[in-house]
């Protein structure tokens, strides 16, 4: 893979509310690098998660195309787009959207299994991310069970279940308290000198300090 | 307030529409039952125009009772999980709303007026649907048996019930709205799912039948953790089987039921041998609808009409012939003898039984030992299998069921016949003459009316040669100047009777399905509903819309199996034992019902599932929204 890891030409969304159109995104034209840290900025309604959303392929653009890791994300099929998901990207959501019924060590052996691998690598695989974002006690915890930090703290273990090259988060740290803002920034030092690229909706300095470059939107555009 | 409510339930009229149309399915099942009950139901059991015995009227009137009941039944379990489901979806908001300064009062009182609109909405839309369906069995039944039915509506009765049902359903939704409302605000916001449970360790079963990953297991987690959820869901489905497949089976067996007795008391394969014109009478009597060729004074005792003992001999010699039942058949009257009860230590006064109640009946004199009818009887049956004391009891009688009802008790009363006293030793399910039929030995009725002859005969053959026994019997009848008649179609008649009385009656059974297969096509799409969050990350952390399809295939197989089976086997008990009593039923008919009942259930998961899992194939944003 050479040159522009993730593409964006001439991308708008427009969502209908009944008779009333709503512009998420205008005509966005982006391009971001492998191993690029990019972290996304503007007041609330200005399209980020949308323009997150759209990368990860999780929503399709009005208009436009996106390219990601060399895939037509923008008009793939839902099948394709899943597996495509699977092995490339990995999602913080904003609301951690950790499954309810499923326990810790779950959440993160689920995307592990559906991408075909080994049950018991994915087990140990799962046990690693939790040390590794310090919930190895909390294996058999249900999400409820647990506290804000180590709900997002689980959200990205499980987003790296897959070791995806791409890893999208939005608001990481939005409602944490500072310690685990920390753990937080922590996991994405280390993810940074694994050469990841990152795109990463955010308000919060610690996260923008570390940033390649900053993307400004406002009303759906990029300044 | 009022109109808050419903502009309020107007709003989520889309989300719970498949509920709301199984409700007003089940209350117009409930509609339709009633009115085809109290109007057409009571005019087949009573009027003139038909002529059913009160064996047959018990079992179909057993039956709409238990149908009434069973579908008020199925309306309240769909109402209360539709308020129910409705209250878990609403949580939040009633949280948000107690957030906000509104009182718990208030939130109740809001909740609670849209759920008596509710009810009210869907008695409103179930009367008009009901007596739509109701019109159409009144068309069927008078085209198809060309009986002339009066068309009434018990408007009051169904309102009465209906308010009954409205009330009920508001009870039973008060117990879920309340504890809706009484949920601390805390508790609502802290947890994701608030049924969701902790399990440290898998199931057993979950651990053997499945690797891990495999939608199967992710299906049992899933069911497992929301325990009380699928809970509820299982045991609506249960109770909804039971109801359904209650009525459904127990129509089978009533319908099988009656036209057993009829085929045991005279079967098709039968032969009548006798004069044309006692014939003509003798048929006339057999079917359940009023015949234009039944004679009122038909003199049975004609010398013409005489078959004597060495013809009936002759005829049995005649190969091919298993069996010649000799007869001697005439109408008359029978009066109730009352009975005085002496004061004894317990009863401390007289006590007279009966009320000289009288009746025209038909009046039946056998051989004991050459019966061939086996009536199901509830007492002692008349035929030489049942030794003492009756074959050669001079005063011993059996009466037909509707003759029973003519008496106070027939263990210590007694019946005047041609002037002579009878003691009564058994009832007899009977389609002749709609069961007011006496049978007594044929010496004592050819003694009593000075007829010593026989004056009808009925021949059992060997049914692999039927055809050829049956031109034997026709060519010796006409060489001693009688004539032998099938009673197939006689029979056929009035059994074909009984099965269209039968279908219109199990009409509602259809209406009982739909509601089943919409209430089973809510519950599951309502499950889904607080499971969307969970697919729609799902989706968004690479499974494959097939992957989730399979685990909600999964977790509706796991959710609905158990109560199917459980509600299918509940049904055929209850149809069986307490429907009707002395049920008969081929194994064969059941096994078809309840084939026919796992396809239709197996349909309904299948489209609920459907429904539901069609959503797996949008865009995760689209899910999750």
């Amino acid at each position: 893979m050479n040159g522009e890891l993730i593409t964006l030409e001439d991308v708008s969304k427009v969502y209908r509310l009944g008779e009333e159109k709503i512009v998420a995104l205008r005509s966005i034209d982006l391009e971001i690098s492998e191993a690029e840290f990019v972290s996304v900025q503007g007041p609330s309604g200005s399209g980020k998660t949308t323009l997150l959303n759209i990368i990860g392929g999780l929503d399709a653009p009005t208009t436009g195309t996106v390219t990601v890791a060399g895939k037509r994300v923008d008009n793939a099929d839902e099948d394709s787009l899943s597996s495509f998901r699977s092995l490339n990207i990995g999602f913080v959501f904003q609301h951690y959207n950790l499954i309810s019924t499923f326990t810790a060590i779950e959440n993160i052996e689920f995307p592990v299994e559906i991408s075909g691998t080994d049950v018991h690598k994915a087990t140990r695989v799962a046990k690693s991310l939790l040390s590794r974002v310090g919930l190895a006690d909390r294996a058999l915890h249900l999400p409820a069970q647990l506290s804000g930090g180590e709900q997002q703290r689980l959200a990205f273990a499980r987003a790296l279940a897959n070791d995806p090259p791409i890893l999208l988060a939005d608001e990481p740290t939005g409602n944490l308290d500072t310690t685990s803002q920390h753990k937080i920034v922590d996991i994405l030092k280390g993810l940074m000198q694994r050469r990841k690229t990152i795109i990463v909706v955010t308000h919060d300095e610690s996260i923008l300090k570390l940033a390649d470059r900053t993307l400004y939107l406002v009303d759906g555009k990029l300044r | 307030m009022p109109v808050s409510s419903l502009r309020d339930l107007w709003r989520s009229k889309n989300k719970y529409f498949s509920s709301i149309l199984g409700a007003t399915t089940s209350f117009a099942t409930t509609t339709f039952v009633m009115a085809f009950g109290a109007t057409i139901g009571a005019h087949i059991d009573t009027s003139a125009v038909t002529h059913v015995s009160v064996g047959f009227r018990g079992i179909f009137s057993t039956f709409i009772v238990l149908a009434i009941i069973f579908s008020m039944l199925l309306s309240l379990i769909t109402f209360t999980n539709l308020t129910a489901t409705m209250m878990d979806n609403r949580s939040k908001d009633i949280a948000i709303l107690k957030a906000s300064g509104g009182s718990i009062h208030k939130i109740y009182s809001h909740f609670m007026t849209q759920a008596i609109q509710l009810s009210v909405l869907v008695g409103g839309l179930s009367i008009i649907i009901g007596m739509a369906i109701y019109a159409i069995g009144y068309l069927i039944l008078t085209f198809s048996l060309g009986l002339i039915l009066q068309f009434s509506i018990p408007v009051d009765q169904i309102l009465v019930v209906l308010l009954v049902l409205v009330a009920l359903c508001s009870v039973f939704g008060h117990r879920y709205i309340s504890r809706a409302v009484r949920l601390r605000v805390a508790q609502v916001f802290s947890t994701q799912i608030r049924d969701v449970e902790l399990l440290r360790s898998e199931g057993w079963l979950e651990k053997r039948i499945s690797r891990p990953g495999s939608p199967l297991r992710m299906a049992f987690r899933s069911v497992r953790r929301t325990r009380t959820l699928t809970m509820r869901l299982s045991t609506c489905i249960f109770l909804s089987i039971i109801l359904t497949s209650s009525i459904m089976l127990g129509g089978v067996v009533g319908d099988q039921t009656t036209v057993s007795y009829i085929n045991h008391a005279i079967n098709q394969e039968f032969i009548f041998v006798g004069r044309q014109e006692v014939w003509t009478q003798y048929s006339s009597l057999v079917g359940f609808q009023a015949s234009p060729s039944y004679n009122p004074s038909f003199d049975y005792l004609k010398r013409d009409y005489e078959i004597n003992a060495s013809t009936i001999s002759q005829m049995g010699s005649l190969p091919g012939v298993t069996g010649v039942d000799p007869r001697l058949i005439c109408e008359t009257e029978l009066l109730e003898v009352k009975v005085t009860i002496l004061p004894s230590e317990e009863q401390q006064e007289y006590q007279i039984i009966g009320d000289d109640r009288n009746a025209r009946v038909l009046v039946t004199g056998v051989e004991p030992e050459k019966v061939i009818s086996d009536w199901l009887i509830s007492g002692r049956f008349i035929n030489s299998s049942d030794r003492p004391p009756i074959p050669r009891a001079y005063s011993s009688i059996v009466i037909g069921d509707s003759l029973e009802s003519l008496f106070q008790d027939t263990t210590i009363e007694k019946a005047r016949i041609i002037g002579k006293e009878f003691t009564i030793v058994g009832t007899a399910l009977d389609p002749v003459n709609s069961g007011k039929t006496v049978y007594m030995l044929h010496d004592v009725l050819g003694s009593l009316l000075g007829f010593n002859a026989y004056n009808m005969a009925l021949v059992k053959c060997n049914p692999e040669d039927y055809s050829t026994t049956l031109s034997l019997i026709q060519q010796f009848a006409s060489t001693h100047g009688l004539s032998a008649f099938p009673m197939k179609t006689t029979v056929l008649n009035a059994i074909n009777f009984i099965h269209s009385t039968w279908l219109l009656a199990l009409s509602p059974v259809i209406l009982l399905l739909l509601t089943l297969i919409l209430s089973i096509v809510s519950y599951m799409s309502l499950s889904f509903e607080t499971s969307k969050q969970d697919f729609g990350v799902m989706r968004g952390i690479g499974a494959s819309p097939r992957h989730l399809r399979k685990i909600i295939m999964m977790q509706s197989i796991i959710v609905s199996v158990w109560p199917s089976v459980a509600g299918i086997i509940s049904g055929l008990i209850v149809s069986l034992w307490f429907f009707i009593p002395s049920a008969v039923a081929m194994p064969s008919s059941i096994l078809v019902s309840i084939a026919t009942l796992l396809i239709l259930l197996f349909s309904a998961f299948l489209i609920a599932s459907t429904v539901s899992s069609h959503v797996c194939w949008k865009r995760v944003m689209e899910i999750m929204r």
